[in-house]
């Protein structure tokens, strides 16, 4: 049984762990808690930290581009922002999937807010940093997160795993061909933003990092700045 | 009331590796980012050839550099028994520099006393490591494994590698090597040492254009990209180490079934000579450095024929010198024979 109490500041993180902690479980009860009155902004807070988290463990595509500490700060919180209006309009999408495919009544924002709780295991993402191992811890955060999607829309639009299945996976697969066809310009921005917020004029790939430093020495025999 | 306990305490030591593990990359990382006052990353200058004649004959033609296990401290802290080995190896290969002063667990050779947080802490350790007191160096350990494993990963490898590489060349400077020159460089990496030698050969190739060769005393190595530039690896493991073999249990570069990892690739070329050390640990006592009690009540002198196949290898840094075993040295000095292929 979940309490959704935000009175206060202490409550309201208390609320948001303990909802996390049931996502993480793979509770369906923290899930139909969710579809309650009060709990937007415990579902945005939960992305905002997922993404942030997620920017942190990826921070070395940032250092690698030698982006300043002010600015570092910026990326992530920029990357909290961006996590928000991605699962927003994958929400939208499985919940527009659910409601034509299986003809499903339940209203979008309580659907939206589940799926935001099924980010919850994305709060560990900065587990990315750890090398060797963070590769890996990664991945298994992303598949914990999807099952989690399937055990909240399970919960909250009455389906069954499949059908579920079928919805999240649909979802993701319309989100892949959005991204390459109409979304074009949408991507375009987000690199635009991304860099402005980061401060850098283009992005060093980690993986060029190796051919682009032994190209510049071989360039430059007399040394400098690299 | 006592197991409860035993899992605080547990939990509390994961959460402890965690957080050292996660900030792991970020020394390297904010180094490269120029978010460190001290120093910003310079790529290396490679001196043009000298025309007066009178300076063209090179003070030595040969140049090794020592990196420690990950229990370094900093660069001028060497174990008494490292001290010794390289001072019998020194006294046996004339011509030949070593360099033993680099801290390869950091970028510009800053030790763990020198300026930085919680220098204090790794002063204290220090301090209780010269009194034999060893509990708290096991935290020295844990920060340099980690630093091996930054090393050793493809995200922040090619930082950190061309941090090390920079620390590498500067050695190599202070004793008067010209990059560009084209001598020999061999690298003896002990422990972690191993892979931070292979990791800095990435860049030390195209920077020097000389012969890489590196000795690996028990070196834990992941399927690193830096063999494509090393000329040989000869890696001596210990018949009583498992330690040396997490590097082919963890890496799956280095299992059989990828022969395309740069490893495997390497091993086809016929680059990697795996030696066997003897009866030796990882750790001394007893390990590639220092005779035990136990060794010297039966006589073995494992560490002794270890430094013969070193002198050997490094005697020779153009050829492939074929040894499998340190005891072969030995019976090879008996036989008057030539370890050369």
């Amino acid at each position: 049984m979940y309490t959704i109490d935000t009175s206060s500041f202490f409550h309201f993180f208390q609320t948001l762990w303990s909802l996390a902690t049931g996502a993480m479980r793979l509770d369906p009860a923290a899930f139909t808690a969710m579809d309650t009155s009060g709990t937007g902004l415990l579902a945005a807070t939960i992305l905002f930290l997922a993404g942030v988290s997620e920017a942190l463990g990826q921070s070395v595509v940032l250092l690698a581009n030698r982006v300043k500490p002010g600015r570092f700060v910026l990326s992530l919180l920029l990357n909290g922002i961006l996590f928000i209006v991605s699962a927003f309009i994958w929400g939208a999408t499985i919940w527009g999937i659910a409601t034509l495919v299986y003809h499903t009544h339940e209203p979008f924002t309580g659907v939206m807010k589940s799926v935001a709780l099924s980010y919850a295991p994305l709060l560990f993402s900065f587990l990315t940093l750890l090398p060797y191992m963070g590769t890996f811890i990664n991945r298994l955060l992303s598949v914990w997160s999807f099952l989690a999607v399937l055990v909240a829309l399970e919960a909250t639009m009455s389906l069954n795993i499949w059908q579920a299945l079928v919805c999240a996976i649909f979802g993701f697969v319309f989100l892949l061909v959005l991204k390459y066809t109409l979304g074009r310009p949408f991507i375009a921005l987000e690199h635009w933003i991304r860099r402005a917020t980061a401060g850098v004029s283009s992005t060093v790939e980690v993986k060029d990092l190796v051919e682009k430093i032994t190209e510049q020495i071989v360039e430059n025999p007399k040394g400098g700045k690299s | 009331m006592i197991i409860p306990l035993i899992f605080q305490l547990l939990g509390i030591g994961l959460i402890i590796i965690l957080a050292v593990g996660v900030l792991s990359p970020f020394e390297s990382m904010g180094w490269w980012a120029g978010w460190s006052e001290e120093s910003k990353p310079e790529l290396p200058e490679v001196e043009p050839p000298q025309e007066t004649p009178g300076n063209t004959e090179p003070e030595f033609n040969h140049y090794v550099v020592y990196l420690s296990g990950i229990g370094a401290i900093s660069g001028d802290f060497l174990e008494n028994y490292e001290i010794a080995f390289l001072d019998k190896v020194e006294a046996r290969v004339p011509g030949t520099a070593v360099v033993r002063d680099v801290f390869p667990y950091s970028m510009n050779n800053n030790g763990l006393t020198g300026h930085r947080a919680f220098k204090s802490l790794w002063q204290r350790i220090k301090d209780l490591k010269l009194k034999n007191k060893q509990m708290l160096a096991n935290l020295v350990m844990l920060r340099n494994v980690f630093q091996v494993a930054v090393s050793a990963d493809r995200r922040y490898g090619p930082i950190y590698n061309f941090g090390t590489c920079g620390v590498i060349l500067d050695g190599l400077r202070r004793k008067g090597y010209r990059v560009g020159s084209g001598i020999p460089v061999t690298l003896i990496g002990y422990s972690g040492g191993g892979q931070v030698s292979v990791g800095a050969a990435t860049y030390l190739g195209p920077v020097l254009k000389a012969p890489i060769l590196i000795i690996s005393l028990g070196g834990v190595m992941a399927d690193d990209p830096g063999f494509v530039n090393v000329r040989h690896l000869y890696h001596f493991h210990g018949q009583k180490d498992p330690v040396q073999s997490l590097g082919q249990i963890l890496y799956a570069g280095r299992w059989s079934i990828l022969p395309q990892s740069p490893w495997n690739k390497a091993k086809a070329e016929g680059k990697i000579t795996m030696i066997d050390a003897g009866p030796v640990t990882h750790q001394d006592p007893g390990g590639y450095f220092l005779q035990s009690e136990e060794q010297k009540e039966k006589g073995e002198h494992t560490q002794d024929r270890l430094i013969d196949a070193i002198v050997e290898i490094v005697n020779h840094p153009t050829e492939v010198v074929n040894i499998t075993s340190v005891e072969q040295i030995s019976e090879q000095d008996d036989h008057k024979g030539s370890p050369l292929q």
